[in-house]
């Protein structure tokens, strides 16, 4: 489970950036905040981190959101730890 | 009512959040974290970012001895509590299942555990041999304590100047360009730059990439409706460019030539800043073997010498269109606005990156951009501690501390002096540059190759040196020479190493980081290293300990005491070279209070360290007030701030080359790169970084969300070459240059979009060594290798890759 706190940069079409709080309001992966001026709090669950990637993309797509920046990730209870895939070397 | 713990993390994210917003939205920076992430089991502590130059504060949240959250600190003023990628996933850096927890030592072949003793015993028997052939070969990853420690060890210890940092490769051209300006290093303004200009021009910098908080304090800016012109002046478009107003696509190395067409542009038009350049300016060119100072020229040569660059003969060299030269002359020429210029490797690893480091600082000086918050010709370092440690500590083969040379005999004397060593231990000849360093390194003892034993702590030169058969691997096989390698991860640079020491990383240890604002940044050690892994810094003074045991005079002071003696508060000596006392005492604290008696030669004073405990970061020169309290420096050499400028002055060069507190504008001019795109090798083949991996991804790689979103490198070429040969994308190529050939994906139409006849590869993939291929040109006088620019050619050699697969 990925827990993080992200700002969404609202557009200035009011019309859009409406359209844009809804959107992230109907969907159980978000919490939003308290919007202030152009900037609009939201906190994000992610099942893991394909999934994390994926609700960034969609925040980073949608009309009426200039710009998805991100404060906090919280990875307690992530098994989020690797080593570098296995060796290939394609230099001759 | 009670929460569960999955609900209460995050209404702690969006507290974090919600707070950062307020932020942006007016509110002032907060006197204390307003949004302190409530975890009952977890404790918070301030820490710079571990990864680039920007100097980011995260707060780090640890439970249970492990790091179990970041956030973005609120009361830092560089990146006021926003993180990149790479920031918010910095603990877990040190979570790779593959951490180093135990020394070393190659057996037949194989690498097998041995003891700490053992190992320092074998690498101080190895010194002992032969001082004379050691060299040391560190990074602007190095603490500031740790660097200090490994110069005083090498230059105040063994007499020898064969020290270097990564920062050879990185930013050697911005220093030589600093001091062959002003008379000193680093920048003289600071980020408020970035708030305060009107125009930001990249020269060659992808900055929305490269340095993402600071593009994201410009990018804004917009958002509260100011209005910011972006110019990218680049080689390819990159993700910075979708921002930009104007982007200005120039012929590889043709910087130098549009540089003098705005010269040229703001003589012939008269829209120099004639007061500036009267009162503030000399004038300078290269003599025929460039040199850092090189000769005076006057102010009517300088003209002539410009001449030549007309906006027509400007487009001839670079392809950037006559009237988009005038528009960069014309905004220069205006008095009504503010103009920042940033850059980072695309001029420093250049193999004239002195010289277009100088002309662009001439431009400013020129216009009379220059000294004004907003009004900044601006170096962005790639590694947290690049300027803190690389260049202010002294590194380098030919610097002593605070910015004194080895070859000066009064430097000399003062540093012996302060370190307490007999007079005549510092050896006044300098030390081999990277590049030489390991051109000796890699050739055998018995045809010149006088340094036998190389310590190569926290970089990766197996990756990151260029033309790696010749510099690196070349060491293979050769009976006399000795590789030993601190790190926390198997890299490169450990495949070919004989002796491997386990490392400590960021908060598992104190330290103390200097970014590329000037801004000294301090942290407390919070978790412990895992297995047996211990601080570079310990390293450092345990092998002179060693060595002070086996004899060696030069680990005595003029008294006979040991090179390192740590004291506590009683007075009582530490034995601070047993890992079992390391932390009795705060060993960075002690060595950074004597380093800060180098620090007010150059003006570059710092506080105590108590100071920075209670700071994120202050930037030099940092000045006692008369009620005791400590104050940066934003601006230097401008009167309205630098505390070292004499009244009226209005600005003061007061370390200037030429003694008369003038800086000196450069003349230099185009000149072709050292190899070109031919009929052989018709492409340009640059390098470089991408936002999800810092620099060669020992530690990128090994976060999954990082190494998930770019897994692996590639090869970024336009889709018109493409069609032409036939290639499709994501199918394997072969890249060949005259060093070799590397075989990776091709990704068109991408994150970054060459011009036909140009590729792009990062260098981030151990598996895709890219550096296998690259020239590595040098700069004459900075000595820093072009990996920038050299001559390629593609074939085709794979089969298409399914569909969906990555790229």
């Amino acid at each position: 489970m990925i827990i993080s706190g992200l700002i969404l940069s609202l557009s200035a079409d009011e019309a859009l950036t409406a359209q844009a709080i809804t959107s992230v309001s109907t969907r159980a992966e978000f919490m939003p905040g308290e919007r202030n001026a152009r900037w609009l709090p939201v906190a994000m669950e992610a099942r893991d981190d394909a999934e994390s990637r994926d609700l960034h993309d969609w925040l980073n797509a949608l009309p009426g959101v200039d710009f998805v920046d991100v404060v906090y990730v919280n990875f307690d209870e992530d098994e989020a730890t690797a080593s570098l895939p296995p060796e290939v070397n394609h230099e001759h | 009512m009670s929460i569960d713990r999955r609900t209460f993390v995050k209404l702690s994210a969006l507290a974090a959040a919600s707070a950062v917003a307020g932020t942006r939205a007016g509110a002032a920076t907060p006197a204390k974290a307003i949004a302190e992430p409530g975890l009952e089991d977890v404790t918070w502590n301030k820490a710079p970012c571990r990864f680039c130059g920007t100097g980011c504060h995260v707060r780090v949240g640890v439970k249970d001895n492990k790091v179990v959250a970041i956030q973005g600190d609120q009361l830092a003023d560089v990146n006021k509590g926003l993180l990149c990628v790479k920031g918010y996933h910095v603990g877990l850096a040190l979570y790779g299942k593959d951490r180093l927890t135990t020394p070393l030592l190659r057996k037949n072949g194989k690498l097998e555990p041995i003891s700490w003793d053992e190992a320092l015993n074998i690498f101080a028997k190895r010194v002992m041999a032969a001082p004379d052939k050691f060299a040391f070969y560190g990074s602007g990853q190095w603490t500031i304590p740790e660097g200090y420690a490994a110069q005083k060890f090498m230059k105040g210890g063994l007499s020898n100047n064969h020290i270097e940092p990564n920062a050879r490769l990185c930013m050697a051209s911005a220093v030589t360009g600093f001091l062959s300006t002003y008379g000193v290093d680093e920048p003289a303004g600071c980020y408020e730059d970035l708030d305060k200009c009107n125009v930001l021009i990249l020269w060659g910098n992808n900055m929305a990439e490269m340095h993402p908080v600071l593009f994201s304090r410009v990018i804004d800016r917009r958002s509260r409706g100011e209005e910011v012109t972006l110019i990218d002046l680049g080689t390819r478009r990159t993700r910075s460019t979708e921002y930009c107003q104007h982007f200005l696509q120039f012929r590889p190395h043709s910087d130098l030539a549009i540089a003098n067409g705005i010269a040229h542009l703001l003589l012939k038009n008269k829209t120099y800043d004639a007061k500036f350049v009267e009162r503030f300016c000399n004038f300078r060119k290269n003599t025929a073997e460039p040199t850092l100072l090189g000769e005076p020229m006057t102010f009517a040569d300088y003209q002539k010498e410009l001449e030549l660059y007309t906006p027509e003969h400007v487009e001839k060299i670079s392809g950037v269109p006559a009237e988009k030269i005038r528009m960069l002359g014309d905004l220069f020429g205006r008095k009504d606005i503010r103009i920042t210029s940033t850059w980072c490797m695309g001029f420093n690893q250049h193999s004239r990156g002195t010289d277009i480091n100088r002309l662009v600082h001439g431009v400013h000086m020129l216009s009379g951009h220059w000294g004004k918050p907003g009004d900044a010709p601006t170096s962005l370092t790639g590694q947290p501690s690049a300027c803190g440690t690389a260049r202010e500590v002294g590194t380098m083969c030919h610097f002593l501390p605070g910015g004194r040379l080895v070859a000066n005999a009064d430097h000399r004397k003062e540093s012996e002096e302060i370190w307490h060593v007999p007079a005549g231990r510092i050896n006044a000849k300098p030390g081999y540059h990277t590049v030489k360093m390991f051109e000796k390194f890699c050739t055998p003892g018995d045809k010149g190759g006088d340094i036998s034993t190389v310590f190569v702590q926290v970089t990766n030169p197996g990756q990151t040196l260029p033309d790696l058969h010749r510099l690196f691997k070349a060491k293979q096989g050769l009976a006399d020479k000795f590789l030993i390698v601190s790190d926390v991860y198997p890299t490169a640079t450990t495949e070919l190493a004989d002796l491997v020491l386990p490392a400590a990383m960021w908060v598992e240890k104190n330290g103390m980081y200097g970014n590329s604002e000037r801004r000294t940044q301090q942290w407390f050690k919070m978790v412990k290293p895992p297995g047996d892994a211990r601080d570079d810094c310990w390293m450092t003074i345990a092998l002179a300990r060693k060595l002070f045991e086996l004899g060696h005079p030069g680990m005595k002071d003029k008294d006979g005491k040991f090179l390192f003696t740590v004291k506590d508060d009683a007075g009582k000596e530490v034995p601070a070279w047993e890992w079992a006392h390391y932390y009795d005492v705060n060993v960075d604290q002690s060595l950074f209070e004597e380093y800060r008696k180098f620090s007010t030669y150059k003006h570059k004073n710092l506080a105590p360290y108590t100071e920075y405990v209670k700071a994120r970061g202050l930037r030099w020169p940092v000045v006692q007030q008369t009620d005791g309290s400590w104050r940066e420096t934003k601006f230097r050499f401008s009167e309205f701030d630098d505390p070292f400028v004499k009244k009226g002055a209005e600005i003061q060069f007061y370390h200037s080359v030429t003694k008369d507190d003038r800086a000196l504008i450069w003349f230099a001019p185009y000149v072709k790169a050292a190899e070109e795109p031919d009929a052989e090798y018709p492409f340009w083949l640059c390098t470089g970084r991408v936002l999800e991996h810092w620099h060669s991804g020992t530690m990128t790689m090994r976060i999954p969300q990082l190494s998930g979103a770019m897994p692996h490198a590639y090869v970024e070429m336009n889709p018109e070459d493409a069609v032409e040969r036939g290639i499709a994308n994501g199918e394997t190529i072969a890249v060949k240059t005259r060093r070799g050939e590397l075989q990776l994906p091709v990704w068109i139409n991408g994150r970054g979009q060459p011009p036909r006849g140009s590729l792009f590869v990062p260098f981030f993939d151990q598996r895709l060594l890219v550096n296998n291929i690259t020239l590595g040109d040098p700069d004459p006088i900075s000595f820093q290798p072009d990996y920038k620019k050299c001559a390629a050619t593609v074939a085709r050699v794979g089969v298409a890759r399914p569909a969906g697969a990555a790229i």
